[in-house]
């Protein structure tokens, strides 16, 4: 609770900065604010842990959520910089929002009644609708977050019906409540949830928005959907079937397999079909929730870690990968694959970075993708999920093909040869979050036993 | 609460479903069968108050009336939520009276914020866009 309440001062007072004529100040006090929460979430502050009747407890695998999900932030809120070198001076306004959403993931990661469920998942979403328009004179932006709000909305009744349905079942929105009623009206009603939450996460049958809505964005605010929404929403995705799994009956399960499976199938065919780096990005997101679903399908307490390990690998690859994107984009304004050719010789670091994030991505062997994908497979083998497993094997080496393309693209000679460089602030963030993914490639046991 | 729900019980919510569609189906149905029928060119223009219309009704609007709008829900609301702390307020005591309070703090910065952001002047043609 301390650090919703210090987050929650920290925006509000980010937004009253922006009246100032001084805008350097923002960004370092918007990250300060962010640190000293985390900080209170791991120094273990007793204050108010347990508020509003217990509605939301911070503790266990919740609390690893939320320190990825600000440590993730921590990492995009410098990048905001990059809108004032476009002319856009209000940053204020996307750090505060950016700090908002972060509430709402938090809050989405810790709670234990489905209200604050489904007020977490609105004030995320509500930010990120806004943040998805930031670039407001470019028409992609706008269209980008009124078809994210639009459908967001749609995903959030959706999800609220499924509330509903659990009210009925149980005549409580507490997730350990007593079931009262049939259980097959309950397991419809988790079903709907379910379809709610995997909107957010974009699962493959409710993934169409994704791709749109993530080239229309600014990249920035790409890698924060495509991070923290989606780190953000396999937490509640979490909270929800580790309270709830014993009432579930075989066939959630059954569908849970499908959908990984359809997850993993479709997206990977069509990212091999993509010409913008951005919307291949988008469907490799897709096919890594889906490998992440599977280590849902066996869930119990000790077995979170890898889950969040896979979290972890993912999101920290990602947002590299989307920062790249963002710098290549700033040169030669569109994210085609062929805007990468070359960049090995006109910007070392930047493509030797992004390599290191597609390879972690495409679960090459001594990064962290590889043992995510290990740990997620191995327990789903031990499970008997031996079909499942194979299925997923196949399409992980074909997901190779569209990553090792890119790392060509840019490896391979280009006519013209420019030269340039990032500041080193930037370029720091991106090492920092390579040497993480390597780290975690070569030594597991370090953040294994730290999520343990 | 013992959690069984009967669907008898839910029969006059039926009922009165049944009675409200009943109702508008057969108005519509009684007047279009009854009624005289008339039509000519001035009979089938589109009816504005008694002027004549003018212009495509898909004109762009400027946000500031949106805006106007949203703010006035907001301010609505929050009288919403004044009104129980008020109909309660002996029985709540200090306890209700500071957490109003901290309501209405967090709910002035926002107008504060509001105001300083230009929405509500009217006069500017140009505000930060």
């Amino acid at each position: 609770m301390l650090s919703i309440a210090i987050l929650t001062i920290t925006a509000t007072l980010v937004l009253f900065l922006g009246f100032s004529k001084n805008r350097d100040l923002i960004l370092p006090f918007s990250a300060a604010g962010v640190g000293v929460a985390a900080l209170c979430l791991l120094t273990n502050q007793s204050l108010w842990n347990e508020w509003f009747m217990n509605m939301m407890n911070i503790s266990g695998p919740s609390k690893a959520f939320s320190v990825l999900i600000l440590g993730l932030s921590l990492c995009i809120i410098p990048f905001i910089n990059e809108f004032r070198r476009r002319g856009t001076e209000e940053i204020a306004d996307f750090s505060g929002l950016l700090i908002f959403s972060l509430i709402g993931g938090i809050m989405m990661v810790s709670y234990s009644d489905l209200m604050i469920l489904f007020l977490g998942l609105e004030i995320l979403s509500i930010a990120m609708y806004i943040l998805a328009g930031a670039d407001r004179k470019r028409l992609n932006s706008n269209e980008a977050s009124l078809k994210y709000f639009i459908l967001g909305a749609f995903a959030s009744a959706i999800l609220l019906f499924g509330i509903a349905l659990f009210y009925a079942c149980t005549a409580s929105f507490r997730l350990d409540a007593e079931v009262l009623q049939n259980s097959t009206l309950l397991n419809l009603s988790f079903l709907i949830i379910f379809s709610g939450l995997a909107f957010k996460i974009a699962l493959v049958p409710f993934h169409f928005w994704a791709p749109d809505v993530y080239q229309g964005t600014p990249t920035i605010f790409t890698a924060t959907m495509a991070t923290i929404v989606k780190v953000s929403a396999f937490g509640a995705l979490f909270q929800f079937i580790s309270l709830c799994n014993h009432h579930m009956t075989e066939w959630i399960y059954w569908l849970l397999s499908l959908i990984a499976l359809t997850t993993i199938v479709f997206s990977n065919i069509l990212a091999l079909q993509q010409k913008s780096v951005k919307r291949m990005l988008a469907y490799s997101g897709i096919s890594q929730a889906g490998f992440i679903l599977i280590g849902f399908l066996n869930l119990s307490p000790e077995k979170s870690w890898s889950i969040l390990y896979y979290l972890f690998a993912y999101s920290t690859a990602s947002l590299v990968c989307f920062l790249v994107v963002h710098f290549v984009e700033e040169k030669s304004f569109n994210d085609d694959h062929s805007s990468f050719r070359g960049l090995y010789f006109n910007n070392p670091f930047l493509a030797i970075v992004m390599s290191i994030a597609l390879i972690s991505l495409g679960g090459g062997p001594l990064t962290a993708g590889f043992m995510a994908k290990l740990f997620v497979l191995n327990n789903a083998a031990i499970a008997g999920n031996i079909a499942l497993v194979v299925f997923a094997l196949i399409f992980a080496v074909l997901s190779l093909y569209y990553y090792f393309r890119l790392i060509n693209q840019m490896f391979s000679h280009s006519n013209e040869i420019k030269s340039w460089s990032i500041e080193y602030p930037y370029a720091g963030i991106l090492t920092v979050l390579s040497i993480g993914t390597i780290i975690a490639g070569i030594l597991p046991n370090i953040l294994v036993d730290l999520l343990k | 609460m013992t959690g069984q729900h009967v669907p008898f019980n839910y029969l006059p919510i039926l009922l009165q479903f049944l009675v409200a569609a009943g109702f508008v189906v057969v108005t519509l149905l009684a007047t279009h069968l009854l009624g005289p029928k008339s039509s000519g060119k001035r009979h089938d223009a589109t009816f504005e108050c008694g002027l004549d219309s003018v212009g495509n009704a898909r004109n762009p609007f400027s946000v500031k009336y949106f805006m106007i709008a949203i703010l006035f829900v907001l301010f609505d609301v929050e009288i919403i939520f004044l009104y129980p702390w008020a109909v309660n307020f002996k029985a709540l005591g200090w306890f209700g009276y500071i957490e109003i309070i901290i309501f209405l703090t967090l709910l002035m910065c926002g107008f504060y914020y509001v105001i300083r952001k230009g929405v509500l002047n009217w006069e500017s043609r140009e505000d930060n866009d």
